[in-house]
């Protein structure tokens, strides 16, 4: 009974020892730990916030894909009306390809883009961001590089039908100007025009090598299509 | 809860904050000396493009984009395909960062990329025999393509923190020097006023093992939380290289942390021998 | 007239750009926004715009949410907020900003586009600001040149001449607004 006793008050001063030497090693430090986080994320609180706020504006979701590829959005439309719902319009973000764009006999066949960076230009013609859709009303500012798909716009005259297919409609527009301007002339385009209003350019001279300041412009009216309706309540 | 307090006196209380003013010197030593063995270390930079994928996705990012300016100047796409010499841009990228070190003006030499393409573009108009060529649109573009090639060569934002960086190593290693004298006080007051030598142990490894810990923790959870990769980088080799330097400093801590936390260990074994002593 | 660069505008569309949810066509409360981005700032006397380009980003962008008016009131606020500190600094141009007035706006800027789950691409050159979603998704990549040369900065004075400056980006619900660094365009009057 005695050594029974003796046995296990020995193993029970183990243990004793045991977790005394856990709260020394672990526990307190481990305490200890959490007080200097405390500390230092309460002394550098009033500029870390901002910084960490800052910092977090520059992460995304996933890892950054710098893939040079694009996604296609665009089916052929059968709408023969004149009008579409803008509920029914997938509006396309940027370097996404949402239509094509075609000039019979001109030469000019390309995928038409929203966006007109790098991705679009290398891969068809682009609409300006800051411009809009065919179908809106307003504005359609397409670029593309005259020796690749807007080579055909050295071809146009005036009376061209330019066709452009979504996948919400399609439309036709008539060629009725071209204009050679520096490339920072503003007058070249409207951006707050309320009339729908196709202008598409390009480097000037056509064939020419190196970076040129002018740019072809050519203008074109509506003729065809349907007008996106609803978008204002 | 009233025991603890019992037991509690000014001399605990003043050891326990000296502890803690310790583990608090041992955390701004270890980032003062991995910001000194890093950012303000000459070869740190050039070391980590080395290891990483930085100059071959350079070399892809830059030929893309004169493929891109190609394209508007009227060239054929593959004018530009193995043009970009790896070996030139690994010299202009080493060149840029030890003007950087040595506070030069930063500004990359561009002559020998220049006169690259000049020849071969003088080679692609005589092979495709272009008669009209047009000199202020030829020059607008060398000057485009050498801007393409210089802001490529030009390590973002390391313009705008060469002076927090210049002349700052004399005073982060004199800091890590004062960090150590005073953790070595602390050290000497902890033993020197504890009868008890094994108490001033279980303090100081309390304080290291806390620092350990600290150090651990803060790149573990970096990495566990997969943030890095996350980072919105305009471009591929940019991306490589902000991570690859992460990633160095980040290791530099958790080597650090692992050695503190040995640390530790030893001077707990010791601090069982010690105590066993004394209780003998 | 003075104008207000890209950045200015595009932190417009960021605001917008963060609703989920699609629903085409253009609210009252949407309108509401697009009225107020296209007031003026008077800044030490000089009225600066939001160039025409990046409302009609905004609007184009309205197409793919439903805003609520609570949320157009807010936008609204904060749109107010940023006019109200831009023409309050006494500066006739954002580039002449000081760097606290400069943090401070980046600082509000930033806890929007995280409350809004917007990020922004560290790393571009001073003439382009890229914007997307958290999975990645390209809200704005606008450079200051509308009439392109190649699709990245040239060295063609831009359309919106100027030296860099900072602009604010102004967005929804959390009413903070980003900074970035960008040009300022003068059409004297």
């Amino acid at each position: 009974m005695k050594k029974t006793k003796t046995k296990n008050s020995r193993a029970l001063k183990r243990r004793k020892k045991f977790f005394k030497g856990l709260r020394h090693f672990l526990l307190i430090p481990v305490l200890v730990c959490v007080l200097l986080y405390g500390f230092i994320f309460t002394a550098t609180m009033p500029f870390m916030s901002d910084i960490f706020s800052i910092g977090s504006m520059f992460l995304q979701n996933e890892d950054a894909n710098y893939s040079r590829s694009y996604e296609n959005i665009f089916t052929p439309s059968d709408n023969t009306g004149d009008t579409v719902n803008a509920d029914d319009v997938d509006y396309p973000s940027i370097d996404k390809q949402f239509g094509t764009l075609k000039i019979e006999n001109r030469g000019v066949d390309a995928k038409l883009f929203f966006g007109d960076g790098s991705v679009a230009l290398r891969n068809g013609v682009g609409v300006y961001a800051g411009s809009f859709i065919p179908g809106y009303g307003k504005t359609i500012l397409i670029s593309g590089h005259n020796n690749t798909y807007f080579n055909g716009l050295k071809n146009v005259k005036k009376g061209d039908i330019v066709k452009i297919r979504t996948s919400y409609g399609n439309y036709e527009y008539r060629i009725n100007n071209t204009r050679i301007a520096k490339a920072d002339d503003k007058s070249t385009y409207d951006l707050n025009a309320e009339e729908e209003n196709l202008i598409m350019y390009t480097c000037y001279p056509f064939d020419e090598l190196g970076l040129t300041e002018q740019r072809f412009f050519v203008y074109g009216e509506k003729i065809s299509g349907p007008a996106i309706v609803g978008i204002y309540e | 809860m009233k025991k603890f307090f019992k037991n509690l006196s000014l001399k605990k209380v003043l050891y326990a904050v000296l502890t803690f003013i310790m583990a608090v010197c041992i955390i701004f030593c270890s980032f003062a000396t991995v910001i000194r063995i890093t950012f303000f270390n000459g070869s740190f930079l050039s070391d980590t493009l080395n290891s990483s994928q930085y100059y071959k996705d350079l070399c892809v990012e830059i030929t893309e984009n004169l493929t891109d300016l190609g394209d508007a100047s009227g060239l054929d796409k593959e004018f530009f395909e193995g043009f970009v010499n790896e070996v030139l841009v690994r010299e202009d990228v080493q060149t840029y960062i030890t003007d950087f070190y040595e506070g030069n003006k930063l500004k990359v030499n561009t002559s020998n990329f220049d006169e690259s393409l000049q020849n071969a573009l003088k080679k692609y108009i005589k092979s495709n025999h272009i008669k009209s060529v047009n000199e202020d649109n030829l020059n607008y573009f060398y000057a485009n393509a050498s801007k393409i090639y210089s802001d490529s060569i030009k390590i973002k934002y390391l313009s705008s923190i060469q002076d927090l960086i210049l002349d700052k190593s004399g005073p982060v290693t004199v800091a890590i020097i004062v960090l150590i004298l005073i953790i070595g006080a602390v050290i000497c007051v902890l033993i020197f006023t504890n009868e008890w030598k094994h108490k001033a142990l279980r303090y100081i490894f309390t304080a290291v093992n806390s620092a350990g810990l600290f150090l651990l923790t803060l790149p573990l959870g970096v990495f566990l939380s997969g943030v890095i990769g996350h980072i919105a980088i305009i471009s591929r080799s940019l991306s490589d290289m902000y991570i690859s330097i992460i990633n160095s400093v980040l290791s530099d801590l958790i080597v650090i942390s692992i050695v503190l936390i040995v640390v530790s260990i030893a001077l707990w074994v010791i601090y069982g021998r010690v105590r066993k002593k004394a209780t003998i | 007239m003075k104008k207000l660069s890209a950045v200015t505008v595009a932190l417009f569309l960021v605001i917008i750009s963060c609703f989920s949810g699609y629903a085409a066509g253009i609210n009252a409360a949407e309108q509401s926004v697009l009225s107020n981005m296209r007031t003026p700032a008077n800044m030490n006397g000089h009225k600066v715009y939001v160039p025409a380009a990046y409302i009609n980003q905004a609007e184009a962008h309205f197409n793919t949410i439903d805003m609520t008016q609570q949320q157009a009131d807010t936008i609204n606020g904060i749109i107010s907020q940023g006019r109200a500190f831009l023409e309050g600094t006494g500066k006739s141009n954002i580039k002449d900003l000081t760097s606290s007035q400069k943090q401070t706006l980046l600082s509000y800027a930033s806890k929007a586009a995280n409350v809004l789950k917007l990020t922004a691409v560290a790393g571009s050159d001073e003439n382009r600001i890229k914007i997307i979603t958290k999975d990645g998704t390209v809200i704005v990549d606008e450079s200051n040149n509308i009439i392109k040369t190649t699709g990245y900065s040239s060295l063609l004075t831009p359309v919106l001449a100027g030296s860099a400056l900072f602009i604010a980006l102004v967005c929804a619900s959390a009413g903070l607004i980003i900074l970035k660094k960008r040009e300022l365009v003068y059409e004297k009057n």
